[in-house]
């Protein structure tokens, strides 16, 4: 079976790709945070990636869409306004 | 009367100082409570005094950039601080009863730029200032995001071969007490030097410091008391109104959460860099969530914290330059 690079790398790469965008623009004192984080980024994102090339299939290309769990509402909300109704 | 004006407008510093407790007390008690650590109302407690003590661990770095770091030394008078806080204050308060994402801090600093170019234009803001703001606008989740995941593995790689689930899931939910308290010390030490440093702005414009001075520490009290009570206050209405929404999380996953978004908000405290603790916590919730599968990370929540980047600044500040219109019509 044709081996794929899986979501989850993909994700880590995107934000390595991010961090590295914004060194650039992060004043001088704080760049290695910037360089820091897309390192850590790159790190997972190469990790995983590997993973999904020698190893199994991973869980969630195993999940097919109706399995998804239904997203549940944020947690983190501000209490509601006065107007709504309370739960 | 310029000393009414002075306290009416701390005043409502510190009103902006409480509603941010109360907008963001589900960051503070959310995951303690959804893992039946603590009881709502010990929770709500403990978040509320951990914001309050923050003062006895940081400096007062976030709330000198605020008041010296954002805008031209000279431009701040009484009247441009006013609508500064009134634009975050009725921006916060706007996107509460329409529910639309937003970061209260974002919202103060869109708020001062925007009082400030209605004044004085484009020029009397600091590029350097905005820049160190504007970057860890993204970086903040995304490191909270990246630590709340590395800490989770790591804390599965340390413990995968131990067998007693219970003790070690007792184990952990004693450490969320203190990933908790260093939480809500994060969001105390970050937040309640915003309002510090607008109240220094506010002092320095008045004339009653001078522009080298540091924070005095009745306002470090008020701002920490307003902060403090503010997480009580929203902390218990939300205890009564959100009840089994609140996620699930398991013991270990909330530490490490909480764990990582207290690092990203000490690290952020001591560089004095003003961040939005809402976004620092979902990001790193986000992170602890894709230890799992990416299906399992609510991406709405994502969604709604890249929307809040787009929407808050520019929203509080067309509303600032808007009230301080007036004043300058006024003279």
């Amino acid at each position: 079976m044709r081996r794929r690079i899986g979501r989850r790398a993909r994700f880590f790469a995107v934000t390595m790709l991010v961090c590295l965008a914004l060194v650039s623009a992060t004043p001088p004192e704080f760049r290695w945070v910037a360089w820091a984080s897309s390192a850590l980024a790159g790190f997972w994102a190469v990790l995983f990636a590997v993973e999904d090339l020698i190893g199994k299939m991973s869980p969630e290309d195993r999940v097919q869409p109706s399995d998804r769990p239904r997203e549940p509402e944020a947690p983190f909300a501000p209490p509601p306004p006065p107007t709504r109704p309370t739960r | 009367m310029a000393t009414t004006a002075l306290v009416i407008v701390i005043l409502v510093a510190l009103s902006f100082d409480f509603f941010n407790g109360f907008h963001d007390a589900a960051n503070s008690i959310a995951t303690v409570v959804s893992t039946r650590v603590l009881s709502p109302r010990v929770a709500v407690a403990w978040a509320a005094f951990f914001n309050f003590v923050a003062f006895l661990v940081f400096k007062t770095k976030v709330a000198s950039t605020i008041a010296k770091g954002v805008v031209k030394p000279g431009i701040f008078t009484i009247a441009v601080v006013f609508a500064g806080l009134i634009g975050a204050i009725a921006w916060d308060v706007l996107t509460w009863l329409l529910g639309l994402p937003t970061s209260s801090s974002h919202a103060l600093i869109g708020g001062m730029a925007g009082a400030a170019v209605a004044k004085a234009g484009w020029h009397s803001l600091l590029a350097d200032g905005f820049r160190k703001i504007a970057v860890f606008i993204v970086l903040s989740p995304v490191i909270g995001l990246l630590l709340g995941f590395t800490i989770l593995v790591l804390v599965m790689w340390a413990f995968h071969r131990y067998h007693k689930v219970d003790r070690l899931n007792r184990g952990f939910r004693r450490l969320q007490l203190l990933s908790a308290a260093a939480f809500s010390l994060g969001h105390g030490g970050n937040d309640a030097q915003k309002t510090m440093g607008v109240i220094l702005a506010l002092l320095i414009a008045a004339k009653h410091l001078p522009s080298s001075a540091n924070v005095p520490l009745w306002v470090v009290l008020s701002a920490h008391t307003a902060i403090g009570l503010g997480t009580a206050f929203g902390g218990w209405r939300i205890v009564h109104t959100m009840g089994s929404r609140i996620t699930k999380l398991q013991p270990v996953s909330g530490m490490s959460a909480e764990s990582a978004a207290a690092a990203t908000l000490f690290f952020t405290a001591q560089a004095g860099i003003p961040v939005s603790t809402t976004h620092t916590i979902t990001g790193a919730i986000v992170g602890v969530g894709s230890t799992q599968r990416l299906s399992a990370i609510r991406w709405g929540v994502a969604g709604r914290v890249v929307w809040a980047w787009i929407l808050t600044i520019p929203g509080s500040f067309i509303v600032a330059w808007a009230v301080y219109l007036p004043f300058k019509m006024i003279g």
